[in-house]
């Protein structure tokens, strides 16, 4: 079977079995939407790639301990949840750091969205701006709806198992995300036109 | 379909991630003639939109890193013991956590258990087997052969030599009279009464009988040299290491059994009395019928009733002891005296025996 055409719980099995290319095909393949997550969950930088490194170490370690009874990406996204809520307390006595302020790279998180097209100038710097309201809404979001939209939009995690990982029902889960979409969209409502010019 | 129905399910519209039903047709049928939910849906489909989050790099070489450190934390875990003790911990008790496994352990348990609780009794101790005159029939030749032969009595020279002052063979100091315990001038010319001397040679002897000769199995070296510690503390009068000695050979069931068998009964007379002697020296003269060292222990059993003063019991085994060859004169000799005593020794007068 191909590496690439596997599903996670095949690519699980045979990493449970000794095979190290499949574990590499499992973490190439999570790890985007992994970082994106822990980056938006705590900080981007160095935090956010320690802390997916870290979750991909409990994979690791713990690889004999999944019994394949929920998915892959349940486990894999519990883990990083739960490493993120331990490290946001144990960061809780220092300030968050301000979007606008520069992280350990210098680079505001605002302006660490991928700019992709070839437009430049005054379409970029609008851009820039959509992105970096969304994220400051996203952060004044409540830390529930906050996880359960990053799960969702992030991660592309079904509500059932964004259910699993939280903990929460399937149908609080769908409440929350729906006030999360309602809060942000009504933080963007200024942007609205912007945002549309620019899609 | 209801509009509260509809708000319960407009996320799975939204996202069109979960198998489509016939709730979801429902939803959309509503919506198509629902203003409200028809806006509703649209709001937040906009909000889809224009809340798409831009995408975050993942930094470059992160990928590689976590590989590398990962091949480093395998390579640790493998190579230190703590790594491998806990994988065979947890391999173990995956096996042990399973069900058949534990089913298996219980029958296990359950099976040595009944071997041990059930097992038969060694063939060695024999039957019993009594006459219409309600005495220990003597064995048939066929069963007492290997007996006698196991028990091979001491010749008249060894017997001789074995009387002779400083003999070996009795325990120094050992006392003169009826009670005392085998003394080699207590002795009868023909009386089955080996000493020790001349037991660990009978039993050497018959350890190094071809097994075509001997219808026992030749007792094993460990067990001769159990035997032959066995007297030596008796010699050396340490009667209750030689207790302990002769009764594991005894209860191994060798050639020596029998002759380990009356000696820990004698080392258990020495060491505690007759009290404790008693039922040792009754087990043998029930178990080893016709042999020597059934009509030794008879004669010390019936010994020691007399010294606690149950005269009619002794004399009942000294009557027993009259038809034996080589007893008959002791014999006559204790009853004469019993009857000029009258038999009215008071009970646990000599209940310790003196010391040999």
């Amino acid at each position: 079977m191909v590496v690439g055409d596997a599903s996670d719980e095949q690519l699980m099995r045979r990493f449970q079995e000794g095979d190290r290319v499949a574990f590499a095909a499992l973490m190439r393949r999570h790890l985007g939407p992994l970082y994106q997550f822990i980056a938006r969950h705590t900080s981007p930088g160095p935090l956010a790639e320690d802390l997916s490194q870290e979750v991909f170490l409990k994979v690791v370690e713990r690889a004999r301990d999944f019994k394949h009874e929920s998915r892959f990406s349940t486990w894999l996204f519990t883990i990083a949840r739960n490493l993120c809520i331990d490290t946001l307390r144990k960061q809780a006595h220092r300030a968050h750091a301000s979007l606008d302020e520069p992280d350990a790279e210098g680079v505001p998180l605002g302006e660490q969205v991928r700019d992709e097209g070839p437009q430049a100038g005054e379409r970029a710097a609008q851009s820039r701006e959509v992105g970096a309201r969304i994220e400051a809404a996203l952060r004044a979001l409540p830390e529930e709806q906050r996880e359960v939209f990053l799960l969702r939009e992030v991660a592309n995690l079904p509500f059932q198992e964004i259910a699993q990982i939280t903990g929460a029902p399937e149908n609080t889960v769908k409440s929350r995300m729906r006030y999360a979409l309602e809060r942000l969209q009504e933080a963007l409502r200024d942007f609205e036109e912007v945002a549309r010019s620019l899609r | 379909m209801d509009c509260e129905g509809f708000d319960e399910i407009v996320l799975d519209l939204l996202y069109e991630d979960e198998p489509q039903g016939q709730a979801t047709d429902e939803a959309r049928r509503h919506a198509e003639g629902c203003p409200r939910c028809a806006a509703a849906l649209a709001s937040l489909q906009q909000a889809r939109v224009q809340i798409e989050l831009p995408s975050l790099p993942v930094p470059p070489g992160l990928a590689a890193r976590i590989l590398t450190e990962v091949e480093q934390r395998q390579q640790q875990e493998q190579s230190s013991w703590w790594g491998r003790l806990d994988r065979a911990i947890s391999l173990l008790g995956s096996f042990a956590m399973r069900p058949q496994t534990a089913m298996g352990a219980l029958l296990v348990l359950m099976t040595g258990l009944s071997l041990v609780l059930l097992r038969a009794k060694p063939a060695e101790r024999g039957t019993v087997r009594i006459t219409e005159h309600g005495i220990p029939a003597p064995p048939s030749p066929v069963s007492a052969a290997p007996e006698k032969k196991a028990i091979e009595m001491p010749s008249r020279k060894e017997e001789e030599r074995a009387r002779a002052p400083g003999a070996e063979a009795a325990p120094a100091g050992a006392p003169r009279d009826n009670t005392d315990p085998p003394a080699a001038t207590q002795a009868p010319a023909a009386a089955p009464l080996p000493t020790p001397r001349a037991e660990v040679a009978a039993a050497t002897t018959a350890a190094a009988e071809p097994a075509g000769k001997s219808d026992r199995p030749a007792p094993e070296p460990s067990q001769e040299a159990t035997f032959t510690a066995a007297m030596e503390h008796y010699k050396a009068r340490r009667y209750g290491d030689a207790m302990r000695a002769f009764d594991i050979v005894a209860n191994g069931g060798g050639g020596n059994s029998g002759v380990a068998a009356l000696y820990a009964a004698r080392s258990a007379r020495y060491s505690s009395g007759c009290n404790a002697a008693l039922p040792r020296f009754d087990a043998i003269a029930n178990r080893q019928v016709g042999s020597g060292a059934a009509s030794e222990a008879t004669w010390e059993a019936a010994l020691c009733y007399r010294e606690m003063g149950q005269g009619e019991r002794a004399k009942q085994l000294f009557l027993t002891l009259r038809r034996v060859a080589g007893y008959r004169d002791r014999v006559e000799k204790e009853l004469n005296a019993m009857e000029q005593r009258g038999a009215k020794e008071p009970a646990g007068a000599a209940a310790k025996p003196a010391s040999p």
